[in-house]
């Protein structure tokens, strides 16, 4: 299993596109941050709105701290896209190419090819969103520096220094989590698909649906939202309440599981009893 | 009989692609599969290695049964299906060591097989730089790394140019004499004439006996005569009764005996002709 992995490691890592979310990452973080510190004034103004009228605010809001809050609330809802590159052919690049006909003729089971591709790929969600959410705070602490974090819930709510990092950490946990249902989703799709793009199609599409159902107020869709794994995509900013709305994410632990469970099941399933014939 | 098929069948939906395939491989053979494009000699090639999973029948390897998708079909048995892929974004170096380490082979052993095929100087180039007769070589080492008893072949010569034809023969004749049994799939009857020891012929689906290549051979009254000079030559073989002129090619004269015994007459019908040869042909083409 150990060689399985890590030959799953060496066929990602040699692939350009492999890279492709890592370096989009890299050059954007920077390029919204400096942003953010040249256009603070306006920033700052347009936070503060309405309230100037009845509080005096002294010094300025804008820091670190805020800065990676708002480029991980903006970018969060378009990770999907990134999450989908290594799983989309993980399974169906090699139906395409032909390769399994030379791997799968080894004296290994498909069963072991099949969890080695999913650690891949679960690993490879992981590490992607660790370097978002670090990236994001150490690009935003080095040129904004630290301070307080101002977040709206229920009014202005004031977070200080100490009590920031670990909600970052607990965002991450559980954006990750539902970010890995999003990659066991195009797995799924991989492992039925001879192309490459299908499966990232077909993921972003139920992405978005799922995310219609849960920005469309009609009652409806408002009763199945909560059992969907799309409705959970923004739960990082849940990290940041007071307190810490805990059912929710036990709810978001909950339905991620079952329907990466689901996922991965289906495609094991596929996987395992496919006639190889490409 | 190394390997034995007992009423293989597969069905894609409601089409048939194997109905009954029932032959046997002898060991240390070159084995070929002959048939027509479509007639079912990839569907039975991939079913030896798992890759086709749903299918019925029997297999016996060294007369001991063997389970669906038994790994000893793959401990022992070497494969290369249909056309050789790689990831071709690695070196060959790198796909071997992948292929090794699943395979549990010592690292040495992928040194041995490129220079076995002839690729050790173009080891550390990518792979989507190599011709096809490369990759085909390539595909070769891949399925001898574990030095595998059995060799698979699908149509190991296809897309080859004529050196790589040669090639080829080379170094199938040579696993041969090392003792490996080799099964080898083909539309082409040159390559069951000049490579295999025995055969079986594939059309839609169903499959004759294992046939000796030589048997068959001695059933064939065809003889090829070359000639200094064929328009004399061709004059006495119409002249005479034992023979039936069929067709000429340059100095090259194909003719047909009545019996097998009458060839014996030859050297009196054409004497005082420069003869250079007397070969028989072989009557495959018939067969098939």
């Amino acid at each position: 299993m150990i060689n399985l992995f890590y030959n799953e490691l060496i066929k990602a890592l040699y692939k350009r596109r492999t890279y492709i979310s890592f370096i989009l990452i890299t050059l954007l973080i920077p390029a919204i941050v400096y942003a953010i510190d040249y256009g603070a004034v306006s920033l700052e103004t347009k936070i503060y709105g309405q309230m100037q009228d009845s509080f005096i605010f002294i010094g300025s809001i804008i820091n670190g701290y805020l800065s990676a809050y708002l480029i991980i609330a903006i970018l969060i809802t378009h990770m999907p896209f990134l999450s989908t590159i290594i799983p989309s052919e993980i399974i169906s690049g090699e139906y395409s190419k032909g390769t399994f006909r030379i791997y799968l003729t080894r004296a290994i089971l498909r069963r072991d090819v099949f969890i080695s591709k999913v650690l891949v790929v679960f690993l490879y969600t992981t590490l992607m969103m660790f370097y978002f959410f670090s990236f994001s705070l150490f690009i935003s602490y080095l040129i904004l520096g630290d301070g307080e974090l101002i977040v709206f819930h229920k009014g202005i709510l004031l977070l200080s220094e100490d009590d920031i990092i670990w909600r970052f950490f607990l965002g991450f946990t559980f954006s990750n989590f539902v970010m890995i249902a999003v990659s066991s989703l195009c797995l799924f799709f991989s492992s039925f698909s001879k192309n490459s793009v299908t499966p990232i199609i077909s993921t972003i599409s139920i992405v978005f649906i799922g995310s219609a159902i849960s920005f469309i107020p009609i009652d409806i869709f408002e009763l199945i939202d909560p059992y969907l794994f799309t409705g959970y995509i923004d739960i990082f900013l849940l990290a940041f309440y007071d307190p810490i709305p805990i059912d929710i994410f036990i709810d978001c632990f909950m339905v991620c599981f079952i329907w990466i469970t689901i996922f991965i099941a289906a495609a094991y399933f596929n996987f395992t009893n496919r006639d190889i014939l490409e | 009989m190394i390997l034995e098929f007992k009423n293989i069948n597969k069905s894609y939906n409601k089409v048939k692609a194997l109905k009954d395939i029932s032959f046997s491989i002898p060991e240390n053979s070159i084995f070929g599969i002959l048939g027509a494009n479509g007639s079912g000699k990839s569907t039975f090639m991939k079913i030896l290695p798992g890759l086709i999973y749903d299918w019925t029948g029997e297999i016996y390897y060294n007369s001991i049964a063997i389970q669906k998708n038994d790994m000893i079909l793959r401990k022992d048995f070497g494969y290369l299906i249909e056309a050789p892929t790689f990831y071709e974004y690695l070196s060959a170096q790198k796909n071997l060591e992948i292929l090794a380490r699943i395979s549990k082979v010592n690292p040495n052993r992928i040194d041995e097989v490129l220079k076995l095929v002839e690729l050790s100087h173009r080891a550390d180039d990518k792979v989507s730089a190599y011709s096809y007769g490369m990759k085909q070589r390539l595909g070769i080492a891949q399925a001898l790394l574990h030095n595998p008893k059995i060799l698979v072949l699908d149509e190991p010569n296809n897309g080859l140019d004529p050196n790589g034809i040669n090639d080829m023969i080379r170094l199938i004749k040579k696993l041969k004499s090392e003792g490996k049994t080799i099964c080898l799939s083909t539309h082409n009857l040159k390559d069951v004439e000049e490579l295999c020891t025995d055969f079986t012929v594939f059309k839609d689906g169903v499959c004759s006996d294992s046939v000796s290549l030589n048997e068959q051979l001695m059933k064939s009254f065809k003889w090829m005569i070359t000639v200094k000079n064929p328009e004399p030559v061709i004059d006495k073989i119409n002249e005479s009764d034992d023979f039936t002129f069929i067709s000429s090619f340059n100095n090259n004269i194909l003719i047909q005996t009545k019996t097998k015994d009458t060839i014996a007459n030859l050297n009196n019908v054409l004497s005082g002709e420069d003869i250079y040869k007397i070969s028989k042909e072989s009557n495959l083409i018939e067969y098939f």
